[in-house]
């Protein structure tokens, strides 16, 4: 459980003065309660973002974006009373309530777009085909599809960037919520980069998605699973349950032969893994046009 | 150039205005802010208005080109009030945004909107 912002908290009231260590996750700095600086490996430093909006604005963005991980770090911090941070950029005066409150906020804000905690910290993987005829995307949202190499986390991506790693987390999410990257669960890689915070994160996603497999929470997969596929359903049309099965089935078979639909949600995980063990090469299945056969079955009817 | 409270003042010195606030709208931060904050305070302003700014940004509706449009501002005309977001985008990466709030009796829109973009650009040295 994060403990830093108890350990915050008091040292506001207590008006101190020094740096706050959380493991290896980073630190902050503090000045008569009053948070001043914060640095984490997983966001970029001050000088490393792009842009040139001002030295003082730089150092509080990047002051609330390196604060994410502290506050959400399990690490017990470790106060050092008087000591500094050795950091070039001007020091920015923040409010602990404030830095807590941003903190929250973006959590929120990022469960909101797409419940999806994998995509945190996992490599961002852009689809291979839309089906769409056209797609908006911010500016960042392009950056993001372009240097994705199916390698990189958006805490990668936001390095590589000189970006805010909020902001490219925030992406993410979007990109995903628009069905243009991946958001399959895939196995734990074994050697996870890091150590830290990512290999952590993977290991409690890994346990969760056990203890849904196990059927332990049967409730909140359904639920969790019915929200995936309402969400896709936005995005491109996906084959799901009786009702849109028999429609198709009424027009042209949606596919080869003895192939049946897509995955459930919940069951990506097994489904391909095991196609794959089998040894047969099953063309990935892609989802029917359900605008085409609708099309297709209206024009079929007035023929007969 | 001058620093990010003395644009603020400066913005506040706009006849009319009400309450300005400096958002970073890649992640919805109130960067700072002046004048009132009696009906939102600045984080939720800046939250609320990163949202409008977000949702303009992805429609195509609100576009005039194929591509995309670059937008500059966006204005909402209440009858008490006028809000005003102002985009700076050019030339810098991520996505700066002024809120500024103005009284609709004492305020002039066409002053506004110019006074805000000579500060923005004078903040950002350019």
């Amino acid at each position: 459980m994060p403990t830093s912002i108890p350990r915050l908290r008091l040292l506001e009231r207590d008006h101190a003065s020094g740096v706050l260590q959380v493991g290896e996750d980073g630190a902050l700095e503090l000045a008569n309660g009053i948070v001043t600086h914060a640095e984490s490996p997983y966001a970029p430093a001050p000088q490393r973002l792009a842009g040139s909006p001002g030295p003082e604005m730089l150092a509080l963005i990047a002051v609330v974006d390196a604060a994410y991980f502290l506050l959400a770090s399990p690490a017990e911090p470790r106060f050092r009373s008087g000591d500094r941070l050795a950091l070039p950029m001007p020091p920015c005066e923040l409010t602990v309530s404030t830095l807590v409150h941003e903190y929250e906020r973006r959590r929120t804000l990022l469960s909101s777009r797409w419940p999806h905690g994998r995509l945190d910290h996992a490599p961002v993987v852009p689809v291979r085909r839309l089906r769409r005829q056209r797609v908006i995307l911010t500016g960042l949202e392009a950056e993001i599809l372009l240097n994705a190499d199916e390698r990189r986390t958006p805490v990668d991506l936001a390095h590589h960037l000189g970006r805010p790693v909020f902001a490219c987390l925030l992406a993410v999410h979007d990109l995903a919520a628009a069905g243009l990257v991946e958001t399959r669960p895939e196995a734990v890689p074994a050697g996870a980069p890091g150590g830290t915070y990512e290999a952590r994160a993977l290991r409690e996603a890994a346990s969760v998605a056990a203890g849904h497999a196990a059927g332990v929470t049967a409730t909140t997969r359904t639920v969790a699973a019915g929200a995936v596929v309402a969400g896709a359903a936005t995005t491109r049309p996906v084959m799901t349950g009786a009702g849109t099965t028999g429609a198709a089935t009424g027009a042209e078979p949606a596919g080869p032969p003895g192939q049946t639909g897509p995955p459930a949600a919940g069951e990506g995980l097994d489904e391909l893994p095991t196609r794959r063990r089998r040894g047969v090469e099953v063309p990935e299945w892609e989802p029917p046009d359900l605008a085409l056969l609708g099309r297709l079955r209206t024009a079929l009817e007035e023929l007969t | 150039m001058i620093g990010i409270d003395g644009c603020l003042a400066r913005m506040m010195a706009i006849p009319g205005a009400q309450g300005v606030t400096l958002i970073d709208c890649a992640s919805g931060l109130a960067v700072a802010a002046a004048g009132r904050e009696d009906l939102v305070d600045q984080h939720e302003d800046a939250a609320g208005s990163t949202d409008v700014v977000r949702a303009v940004l992805a429609s195509p509706a609100l576009s005039a080109t194929r591509t995309g449009d670059d937008i500059q501002e966006i204005i909402i005309c209440g009858a008490s009030g006028y809000h005003l977001l102002a985009l700076l985008n050019e030339d810098i990466d991520g996505l700066l945004c002024v809120h500024l709030w103005l009284d609709r009796d004492k305020g002039n829109l066409a002053l506004a909107r110019m006074s805000v973009q000579y500060l923005m650009r004078e903040m950002v040295g350019q």
